[in-house]
This record gives structure tokens, sequence and C-alpha cells, in this order.
């Protein structure tokens, strides 16, 4: 899933100084999961922004909805009256979500109301770790299932850098180092010596280095 | 092959090397190198340029490398894969090897992050590169010199000559992959291995049997880092903040009742150049003096490895 | 303080405390819950909760948003939550409800946590009196002080 993290709201409030009917739009997907942009966070920004915007002198009105998705044409249809009411919106989205709200509303200002993080999963209550760079070319099998792109804090491709200690990388003593696991997890499948092949080179084309990627599936495609 | 890096010249007639460490100064202050040049001339066999490390901005390991070379110092150019990517690096290699420098160090580089511990401010909001790894970084080089190809697959008119070699953590966590990761690097291409600082000799003793039991000592020369240790403070430094080095609480200790400290860390420096010389398939030191470029002349002399064999005459 | 000092609503001074208190923490809690009542001319409206772990960020927000000056929020002791965790959870909520008001420039400091002792039947009159007290201190919400353009 798509994590994202709430923003400082004075960083939000800042931007709405001059609007009157202002709209948080939460979107009850992967945000929701990451409880960084649902229904629940829409209610407490809006508060927040309530306070922050009447301690600023502003007299505005702050409502509040959330879609079931802000990146689906269909999805974002369902609140489109909220938004046309609205002289500018919050959207609680990932960047997904705000950049189809501005296409869908455009010249409506949609102000982003959360950071798009990365992609990842919920390992434990309150805690979203990164998993997947999407670089466009999956290989995550010779790693036994961690991604070093994602994962190392130098996209290392052939083992550890000197600055792994006790599994732990250097930079942050909170962060795993990736080829620690790695090599823990195919040490435990008697398969270590598999990583004394060199990788070469990485393709980065098929990653963001490429370019803005698209997808087609031609079967369906109209 | 590079056929005339002098380090390449010792290592081949089966001197015991030396190199040394010179990091670039903050600021376009040639002079500042040329002073260091002055000292260092003649103790070392080839002298390590820096390359931006602990990702703070020095002048680039190319032009200072450039410039202890017009100070007849051979320079050891040291360069990372955290600041360029392979269209970079590449195009920084041939124009090293235009210059006249013979030796690369292939690194992945301190993560931007690091900004000399905390000292200074650094550069932590930059974007790194991490294009190729430092494995990948050595077969990149080695196809330029040995089949004038560039990684793409383009061909260069005239081929850099330039040894190359790679850094090695023996002690380094994870420690059974250690052996493994310098497999990797000799069969990407290193021909010289610089180890990060060892302060425990027996430990490091034991990594080298299984070096040797590769046959890795006979492909790739092996140079034990030795830090001259300049105070107990710094050593608890080392041992609590540098992966991979642990420091023995008896050097610690040692260095803490020392009444002069930096004799003292002289002895112990001499001392692990002479206890690395003696374990088989280590072929030279790269002595690294922080801060006090000035104390090597001192300690290559007390290790009775002066004078180093002539530039020419080694062969 | 003891109960006979809790006044029926009156005039009071203007300030007004939302208070939230584990059922489990005080007896009183549910007797108090019933109406509105004033602590030293403080004027108090007090919910029970079936844990303190079920206060949420925005009870806290939305009490300040709509008129009160503070918020507490009373919580078992750690060793005698009945839910084990509760009060922890309770006391992050509270955390984030801080740091989002700190943000916002209302002010963390206006919203109270404290633990109750189970063995003192005067416990809640205390904290009560303790948090209208620095409420007092604290005076009005800026919320209620700033001009509207």
């Amino acid at each position: 899933m798509i994590v994202a993290q709430a923003k400082d709201i004075n960083e939000i409030a800042d931007k709405l100084t001059n609007y009157e009917k202002i709209l948080v739009a939460g979107c009850a997907t992967c945000v929701a999961e990451c409880m960084a942009g649902g229904e629940k966070e829409v209610a407490i920004t809006a508060s927040a922004l309530r306070m922050a915007l009447r301690l600023r002198g502003c007299q505005a009105q702050v409502a509040e909805v959330t879609a079931d998705r802000q990146c689906e044409w269909e999805l974002i249809e369902e609140i489109a009256p909220q938004v046309e009411a609205a002289d500018v919106v919050v959207s609680l989205a990932c960047g997904v979500g705000v950049a189809c709200m501005w296409d869908r509303f455009e010249p409506k200002p949609i102000i982003p109301g959360v950071n798009t993080v990365f992609l990842g999963h919920r390992e434990k209550p309150g805690l979203w770790l990164e998993r997947c760079a999407a670089c466009g070319d999956c290989t995550i099998d010779r790693t036994a299932g961690i991604c070093p792109i994602a994962r190392c804090a130098k996209s290392l491709q052939n083992g550890p850098c000197g600055g792994s200690t006790d599994g732990k990388c250097e930079i942050d003593p909170e962060l795993d180092c990736a080829w620690h696991l790695i090599i823990e997890r195919l040490k435990a499948m008697n398969q270590l010596d598999t990583l004394r092949e060199n990788t070469p080179p990485r393709d980065w084309s098929t990653s963001r280095d490429g370019g803005p990627r698209r997808v087609v599936v031609e079967d369906v495609e109209e | 092959m590079s056929s005339t890096s002098n380090l390449q010249r010792v290592l081949s007639a089966g001197h015991f090397a030396v190199t040394g460490e010179v990091g670039p100064p903050t600021g376009a202050d040639a002079q500042a190198l040329k002073a260091k040049a002055d000292i260092l001339r003649g103790c070392c066999d080839a002298y390590n340029v820096t390359d931006n490390q602990t990702a703070v901005v020095r002048m680039s390991s190319i032009a200072a490398s450039a410039i202890l070379l017009a100070e007849g110092l051979e320079p050891v150019m040291q360069m990372v894969c955290r600041d360029r990517n392979r269209i970079a690096i590449q195009s920084d290699i041939l124009g090293a090897a235009a210059l006249g420098i013979r030796n690369c160090l292939c690194l992945s580089g301190d993560h931007q992050s690091f900004g000399a511990a905390g000292k200074l401010h650094g550069h932590p909001g930059a974007k790194n590169v991490y294009d190729i790894d430092s494995v990948q970084l050595l077969s990149i080089i080695r196809d330029l010199r040995d089949k004038s190809l560039q990684q793409g697959g383009d061909s260069v008119t005239v081929a850099p000559d330039m040894l190359i070699g790679a850094a090695w953590t023996p002690l380094g966590d994870p420690i059974d992959f250690r052996v493994i990761r310098l497999a990797k690097k000799v069969a990407a291409g290193a021909q010289f291995i610089q180890t990060q600082s060892i302060f425990e000799v027996s430990r490091f003793a034991e990594q080298m049997k299984l070096v040797r039991n590769e046959g890795l000592h006979e492909k790739v020369a092996i140079l034990a880092g030795i830090i001259v240790p300049k105070s107990a403070g710094m050593l608890r430094y080392m041992n609590k903040n540098v992966a991979g080095v642990t420091v023995p609480d008896e050097l610690i200790e040692r260095m803490d009742q020392a009444s002069d400290r930096k004799e003292e860390g002289l002895k112990v420096t001499v001392e692990l150049i002479e206890q690395v010389k003696a374990i088989e398939g280590v072929r030279g030191v790269h002595i690294q003096a922080i801060e006090a470029e000035h104390l090597i002349p001192e300690i290559v002399k007390r290790a009775d490895l002066l004078p180093r064999p002539a530039s020419g005459e080694a062969s | 303080m003891s109960v006979n000092k809790i006044a029926p609503v009156g005039q009071g001074n203007g300030l007004h405390l939302v208070a939230f208190c584990c059922a489990n923490s005080s007896a009183k809690a549910a007797e108090l819950s019933k109406a509105p009542f004033e602590v030293d001319r403080v004027r108090v409206r007090l919910a029970q909760l079936a844990c303190s772990s079920k206060i949420e960020v925005l009870h806290v927000l939305r009490a300040l948003e709509t008129g009160a000056d503070g918020v507490a929020l009373w919580t078992c002791p750690q060793d005698s939550c009945r839910f084990g965790r509760g009060c922890i959870r309770a006391a992050k909520r509270i955390e984030r409800a801080r740091r989002i008001l700190e943000q916002i420039a209302v002010g963390g400091q206006r919203v109270f946590l404290q633990s109750l002792d189970p063995n003192d039947p005067d416990a809640l009159d205390k904290a009560l009196r303790e948090a209208t007290g620095r409420l007092v201190e604290l005076g009005k919400s800026p919320l209620k002080t700033v001009g509207v353009k």
C-alpha cells in the first residue's frame, strides 16, 4: 500500500488564510489504512484547521468529506458536489489522489494535507515500513524477498557496505541493515553462496530514472 | 593491468607496500596540499586522496590527486558511488587517467546523512546517486581499461591506465559475509585492498586465514588499514561509532595511562604495523593519521619501512 | 475539597473544563457525569469512559474547538488498568493531541492527564480541583480571545 504521513497543521493553515469555504477531503483506501487521511483524520484535521484559522483571525467554514478513493474517476465524482461548493480543498489522499483531484477540478486549488512517503506495509500497530521502490524490474527473489533497492540506504546490489553493525544500518540505529537480513535468510536456507555471483550494474530505465512510466494492458485499452 | 602505477610496481616486486592518506582541504587551497606533500614526500608508495569523505564537501579527489602528482607524490584517487552516476564516473576516470593518475580506490561512499559525524552541517538534504555500487564500479573501470569498453557498450579511443582497488571491512557485520564480499570485489577486478582500520589483530588474522583458504591473497594485494591513535577518547569514539571497528579495552586503557599520548600513539601504531606484517597475505599497510599527517614519516621510519623503493627502481 | 464544594452551575468565571474519566478509576465519576457543575467557579462537564483508552484525539480537539478552555483525562494507574494497557494508549493519544495543539498555538498545556490513586476515595475531587486550579492560572483559551478579521 501507499503510506502517507500527516503534515504539520500550520503548514496547511498558512495556505488557507484567503479562503472562506474549505473542504477537507479524505481517502478511504491506503491513507486510511496508515491513519493519515481517512475519515477519522479528516475530522481531526478539520477541527485543528478551524482552530488554527480562527487564531489567524480567519472566518472560514471547514467542511469534511471522504471519498472511497481519490485516484478513481468514478469515486472522485461521488464527492464532486462538495468539492464544487468549496473554494479550496485540502486533500488527505496520497500524491496520486491529489493529482487526480487537480485533473478533475482544475482550476480549483487542491492542497496536499499529507506527505506521501513510500510503498510499504504495516509491520505492527503504529509502525509502517518501506518495502518496495517501484523500480520497474523486480528481482527480489535473488535477495530472498528483501529488496536492497528499497531497504538499503545506498541501494547496494552486491552486499553490505562497511556500515553494518549488529544487524543495524549506521545511518540510523532503528533501521535494519537490509543486507544483514538478506544474508541471515539465505544462510538459513543454506544458499549464501548464491550471493557470490556479482550483480552487474542495473538498468534503471525501468524506474523513475527512465522518465514517468506508463502501463498499458492492450486487451482492455480503449 | 596498469603499467605505470608506482604502487603496482612496488607490489609486483614483492615489497611490503606503504600507503598514506591525504584529506583534501575544505577550500580551493592548493597550498595546503603542497604543504602536506612536502611533509609526506618519500615516506609512502602512494597517497590516498579521499573523495568527500563523511559526505563533507572538500576539494575534488581528482583535482587534489593532480596537485599531488605535480608535487611528485603518487595519488590513489578515491571515487565514491554516492555522488556520481556511471556517466560521470567513467568520464572522471578517463579524465583522471589523462592527468596521469594511475590508482583508483572504488568505494560506496559514506551516506550523506553523516556530515562529519555531526561536527559539521554537511549536506544531509542532498540527493544521493548510488547508480552503481563499489563492486560494479570496479568492473566498470576494469572493462574501460582492459576492453576499452564503456559500461553501455561503446568503446573508448584510449583506455585509461589505472590500478584499481577497493576497501574491505574484515571485522564488519555480518561477519560470515565479509570474505565473500572480498571475493566479489576481487572477481570484479580489485587489484589491491585497503582494509578498515585494524585494532584486533588476532581476529583480523582469523579472517585472513579464511582469505587464504579461498586463495584470495594471491589474487589481490591486501594492505592492512592502520589508524594512528591520538587519545583514549578517540579510540573510545571509534569503538562506539565506527562500524566494523572494535578497539580492545587494553589498548584504550594503555592510551589512557600514557603520560605522553603522542609518543604512545606512535608506539601502538608501529606495533600494529609489525603485527599485521607478520600475517601471511598482508602485502602492505595503509596508514591513516587523521588531521595529523605529519606523524606518518616518523611512523614509517620507526617501523623500519624506509627508504621506500624509488619510482622506477622497484621493477 | 469535598463533594459539597462542587456547586451547581452558576455565574461562573467563564472558564470551561471538559473532563473525561475512566469509569474504573473513580466510583464518583458516574454521579458527576450526570450534569455540568462548577468547581472553584470553573464550569465542568465530565464524561465517563469505559476505559481511558477510549479517548480519541478528536474528542480533545473538538472540546477545545467548541468552547472548552481545557480538557482533562483521568485514568487508572498503570498497574491497576483493567485492560492492561488502556492508560498507556490513552497517554499516547493525549500526547498526539497535545502535539497538534502545540502546532496550532492553542497550547498542549491545556490538556491535563493524570492517574487517580485507587486508595484515595477523594482522588477525583482532588484531581478536579487541581485541573480547575491550573486552568484558572492559564486563563481563557486563545481561541476565545482572538479577534476575527
